[in-house]
């Protein structure tokens, strides 16, 4: 008969403190004696070391309990109801909180043993310095400690708290995201070579992009991305663009390539382009002075940019919301990098060691998606005929 | 002469070869501005066919006006590709014209809910919206060419060497028709 869920993995842990208060004591023990040979060194390091072992074995035996022993029980109880939950994502979730418990018992145990390994290796760098002509004392024995329960947990939960949360996004953003419309989430495949071939960002040596929108929205194909371009400067990660990117594709009959890009200065614009792309002059002299155009084809350029394009487009990057936009057009298909400057990472799944099910991750998730699709509304409202889109009702913003 | 006189000879003739230069670019540029306009309005010419075709199944008794577009099409579509700015400015009054007919066409249409709804008409309107669209944005294109070749030609010493740079009378602006041209404010479209 098989014992309580976990119970060996308790055991294991309670060892393990009890392995640890022992070195501990010992440790103390002996730096006593060694500081003070008399009998006032043998008693201070047998009580000294006696109390600091009693405090570590307490805290051991607790954290036994709590980390490895309780999460075992509430992953099997979890576990039958999973299979009672009716509603999809409560399905999902549901199987996340046993995929979640599971994840935290593993990191717990991996805990039990890479800790205690952790601090045998501070120990151990504490008891070299008292070789040295300047001994560690007690307070760096503390320190030493703390810094090596910390090493030794992130140690521990790193692989299996990254594995978790890739898991809760694969499982549940689709879900959240299809409450929007005909949408869904997939990893994110950013858009690196339009954005460098055509100019729009070029002194980028690194990318962070992990979640991708995508489908069919207001009647439109649409893909927006949340990415960060970084480039290495003199061993310091320099932020080049920091928020979204939105690829619409509008129901317009344009060709060729037009890009919309910040103006330089006169210095700054002659690097820019001029070879590949013919600048074109536009009749705005605020978006003028504020942006650079260049495009292939200068009457499809203009079918794009009109008057009333340009000002919902100035509108857009005084707004408060975003930095100033760049955009790329390719025949029908526009791309705008939105610059969401000091803005939080979006989509963040809660850490495993709340329940997958947290209200407020999931309200703070299905905000993020809202808030991604008003983006995407201020995009697509730049141009008229996108705007007029035969057949687009308002998208249901409920889960 | 010194050689001081020579320098300032060499760069006055450097200087108005670079004008020179500049003109024929902008001369250049119209011409192509120009033949962008032909195109759209080659567009515009190729749709209306198919647009009176469906208005006459439901606009019997608007004969008279179906066949004042039928005119204003000919009679731009003779026009198209002239480069000498007197046919220039009549093919653009000519499109004017045309413009306006099928605005008072389309306006009639509102007036008969199975004409408007009559899926062909309705994809005729579309494209013809986009053509619209196409149209203006060709005339911005070829009026920003004519004013950068104006400011060349006008300013001095443009006029000495706009004669060399084969621009003889200028082109004209492509103006939009009156009635388009009411005061417009496009945060009201926000």
């Amino acid at each position: 008969m098989s014992g309580p869920p976990g119970r060996s993995a308790a055991a294991g842990a309670l060892v393990a403190a009890f392995g640890l208060a022992f070195v501990v004591w010992m440790a103390v023990l002996w730096s006593s004696v060694r500081q003070d040979p008399g009998i006032g060194g043998w008693l201070g390091g047998l009580f000294g070391g006696g109390f600091a072992a009693l405090v570590v074995a307490g805290t051991g035996a607790w954290a036994a309990m709590y980390f490895v022993a309780r999460p075992a029980r509430r992953a099997a109880e979890q576990e039958l109801a999973v299979y009672a939950a009716d509603d999809d994502l409560g399905r999902i979730l549901g199987e996340l909180e046993v995929v979640r418990l599971r994840t935290e018992r593993q990191i717990n145990a991996s805990a039990a043993w890479r800790i205690p390994l952790c601090v045998l290796g501070a120990a151990a760098l504490w008891v070299a310095s008292q070789f040295t002509d300047d001994p560690a004392d007690g307070t760096d024995l503390l320190i030493f400690g703390g810094m090596a329960v910390i090493g030794g947990y992130v140690w521990a939960s790193m692989a299996l708290g990254d594995a978790y949360r890739k898991t809760f996004k694969e499982r549940v953003l689709p879900k959240l995201v299809a409450g929007f419309g005909a949408l869904s989430w997939r990893p994110a495949q950013p858009p690196l070579d339009e954005l460098r071939d055509h100019g729009l960002f070029t002194n980028f040596d690194d990318h962070e992009a992990e979640d991708e929108i995508y489908g069919e929205y207001r009647g439109l194909p649409l893909s927006i991305v949340e990415l960060k371009l970084t480039r290495q400067e003199s061993k310091k990660s320099v932020t080049v663009f920091n928020g979204l990117t939105a690829a619409v594709t509008l129901p317009r009959g344009l060709s060729g390539t037009t890009i919309v890009v910040p103006d330089r200065g006169f210095f700054g614009n002659m690097t820019r382009l001029r070879g590949r792309y013919q600048p074109v002059r536009l009749e705005d002299p605020v978006f003028e002075k504020a942006y650079e155009v260049y495009g292939s084809d200068q009457i499809s350029a203009r079918a794009l940019l009109t008057p009333a394009f340009m000002e919902r487009f100035m509108a857009l990057a005084t707004c408060g919301r975003f930095g100033a936009p760049v955009a790329l057009i390719q025949d029908n298909r526009l791309l705008m990098a939105l610059e969401t400057p000091g803005a939080r990472n979006l989509f963040e799944p809660p850490s495993y060691r709340k329940p997958a099910a947290s209200r407020e991750a999931l309200t703070q998730m299905h905000e993020d998606i809202a808030a991604v699709l008003k983006a995407a509304d201020a995009i697509i409202d730049l141009d008229q005929a996108a705007r007029l889109q035969p057949g687009f009702t308002a998208p249901g913003r409920t889960t | 002469m010194s050689a001081w006189v020579w320098v300032v000879v060499a760069v006055a003739v450097a200087g108005l070869y670079v004008w020179y230069a500049a003109i024929v670019k902008r001369r250049n540029r119209v011409a192509e501005a120009l033949s962008g306009i032909d195109v759209q309005l080659s567009q515009r010419h190729e749709l209306i066919p198919n647009v009176l075709a469906i208005a006459k199944r439901y606009l019997a008794h608007e004969e008279s006006l179906l066949a004042d577009i039928a005119r204003l099409r000919t009679t731009g579509q003779a026009r198209l590709g002239s480069t000498d700015p007197k046919a220039i400015a009549e093919k653009f009054e000519a499109e004017n014209q045309l413009t306006a007919g099928l605005g008072r066409l389309f306006a009639v249409a509102e007036g008969y809910p199975d004409l408007k709804s009559d899926d062909l008409m309705v994809r005729a309107q579309a494209t013809y919206q986009e053509v619209e669209t196409n149209v203006a944005a060709a005339r911005r294109f070829y009026n920003s060419s004519v004013t950068d070749l104006r400011n060349a030609c006008q300013i001095f010493p443009g006029q000495l060497v706009a004669g060399l740079a084969g621009v003889g009378p200028m082109p004209p602006f492509f103006e939009a028709p009156v009635e388009h041209r009411g005061p417009v404010n496009a945060a009201d479209h926000l």
